[in-house]
């Protein structure tokens, strides 16, 4: 498993992916961090001048959710499609410790981006009166960022793995995205009990705001591990199951 | 060794490979020959598991690749049809991935790899990106994958295919070594190829396999009689006439002119029964000189074509 993951992480180096990946998460954030910690309008934003990263982080999540499939649209669709899939698929591995190695190994472009990202939570603290930027809660607030990028990286790469084309896998999985952010609010609206319950348990911003407000909940915590699970197994499955019908 | 019974693989509705069972005993070199699309393929990906078998089974050493597919796999260096090579990595870094991903020692990386290149002679090229190597040395990266952990079996799947004719002997030449150490099945649609390789040809024909022997028996089957050919310094009619009057020839064709005042003939004689004396004498007595006699081999061509029922270009 982890010669895969050293492997992709590797290509996402030898390829401008890994560096694309991380330039726009690191323009996205520069401009959320001028728009809401370093301006003192509220144009648009709402807010001016925060001496507190947490808001900045919390929008990012959105951005995050529709920059992740540039890494993981190609992670199976490039390898189908370029019959490299044969190489591991022959060889002793398993396939779960494929996906794994995989999944993993966009998780920590994801980190070294977060790592990168340090840097404004830090001009804060250095601009600020000591004590108005706590370290303990910035770092359940980046936990939290970690595990919903964590989400979405598992359904980006379930998506690839069900198809050999690049341009699918991205726009399918910003699709996903799109509905997993917009889905709740028109559920709601509808009114239903029923349908509140289901847009409820879609919510993945919801269950981030325990983790913004410093709080690291079990229940949230279970909930982003559980659908990073999910779709990490479906893929197992997904590629286990082509090799039956071969389609 | 390798024993595959009633294989049967469906895409859907098409019947890819159709009921097919062979086997391969250690340490032989086996021709799997068939035109494109025939399923050959598609065998040997079942046979490595890269893809499942509707049903039947494909066992290697005992271990059948749907129960045990660790074992089986750990015996099987496999090279597909496209080389499974990334153009962005270097070779040394490909090989060093493959190694880790085919529980190769880690102490034993550097010497292992080393070792194979050689085979193959693939050590100048160690530090280039397999994307800007050329076809034929691409195609070495993927022997050399496929040689990784010195698997007892190999399966090759179209090695020489795109190659220059210099590399295909190159590579022929090494398949024929590797052969003595290990247990190996070589597709292809090129005869020659087989033929100079193999010792067992399996032919399979629209998913089904139309024959499995050895070239030897191949060839003694197909061959009801001994053919030759001979160039006589005369008329066609008249050295007609005196070859029609020896003993033991079965039929006389003339094949026309290729060379000025002689004409060439197909003699057509029973197996085992040589002629060549009785002729020499009778149209020296004739004064016809025989120049040329040429015997007429059953190639393997003519086995294919003959059990896959297409018919001969003359």
């Amino acid at each position: 498993m982890w010669a895969v993951c050293k492997k992709e992480i590797q290509n996402y180096f030898f390829s401008p992916v890994g560096y694309v990946f991380i330039a726009i998460f690191m323009l996205i954030s520069a401009v959320l961090f001028f728009n809401i910690n370093l301006t003192a309008n509220t144009y648009g934003t709402g807010y001016s001048g925060m001496a507190d990263y947490s808001t900045a982080l919390q929008n990012m999540t959105i951005y995050l959710s529709f920059i992740t499939p540039v890494l993981t649209m190609r992670i199976f669709a490039e390898e189908r499609k370029n019959k490299t899939d044969q190489l591991y698929l022959t060889s002793p591995l398993s396939i779960t410790s494929v996906v794994l190695g995989k999944y993993f190994a966009a998780l920590t472009v994801l980190l070294i981006a977060m790592v990168l990202n340090l840097i404004f939570p830090i001009v804060i603290a250095l601009y600020t009166s000591s004590g108005s930027l706590s370290f303990a809660m910035l770092m359940v607030q980046y936990v939290g960022f970690f595990l919903i990028g964590a989400t979405f990286m598992a359904i980006g790469v379930f998506v690839s793995s069900m198809t050999e084309s690049q341009v699918v896998a991205a726009v399918v999985s910003f699709a996903v995205a799109a509905v997993i952010w917009l889905g709740d609010s028109m559920l709601t609206s509808l009114g239903s009990e029923a349908l509140t319950d289901i847009a409820s348990s879609l919510n993945m911003l919801a269950r981030y705001q325990s983790f913004a407000d410093g709080i690291v909940g079990f229940s949230p915590l279970i909930y982003y591990v559980s659908i990073s699970g999910l779709f990490v197994f479906l893929t197992v499955r997904a590629i286990e199951r082509r090799r039956w019908t071969g389609v | 060794m390798i024993e595959i019974e009633n294989l049967t693989k469906l895409y859907g509705n098409k019947l890819a490979v159709d009921n097919i069972s062979f086997k391969v005993k250690k340490g032989s070199v086996v021709g799997f020959l068939g035109r494109n699309g025939a399923g050959k393929s598609t065998t040997m990906n079942i046979i490595t598991g890269y893809i499942s078998a509707t049903s039947g089974t494909a066992r290697i050493n005992g271990y059948d690749i749907l129960k045990n597919p660790r074992e089986v796999k750990k015996c099987i260096g496999y090279l597909p049809e496209r080389p499974p090579i990334y153009q962005e990595m270097t070779v040394q870094e490909y090989l060093k991935f493959v190694c880790a991903i085919k529980d190769v020692k880690a102490s034993a990386v550097s010497s292992h790899i080393e070792e194979i290149s050689n085979l193959v002679k693939l050590n100048e090229v160690m530090g280039r990106r397999i994307g800007n190597l050329s076809k034929g040395y691409q195609q070495r990266v993927g022997m050399v994958q496929a040689l990784v952990g010195n698997p007892e079996v190999l399966i090759l799947d179209e090695p020489t295919v795109g190659l220059d004719p210099k590399q295909i002997i190159e590579i022929r030449r090494m398949i024929k070594a590797l052969g003595k150490k290990h247990t190996i099945i070589l597709s292809s649609h090129i005869l020659p190829e087989v033929a100079d390789v193999c010792e067992q040809v399996v032919i399979i024909n629209q998913g089904k396999i139309v024959a499995q022997d050895t070239l030897a028996n191949l060839q003694e089957g197909i061959q009801e009689s001994a053919n030759m050919v001979v160039r006589i310094a005369g008329s066609e009619s008249a050295a007609t006439k005196q070859l029609r009057a020896l003993s033991g020839v079965k039929f006389v064709e003339g094949l026309g002119v290729r060379e000025k005042d002689t004409v060439d003939i197909l003699v057509e004689t029973d197996k085992g029964v040589d002629v060549r004396r009785a002729m020499f004498n009778a149209m020296a007595k004739a004064n016809m000189p025989i120049l040329m006699i040429k015997y007429v081999d059953v190639t393997l061509e003519d086995i294919f074509l003959k059990l896959t029922g297409a018919e001969r270009e003359i």
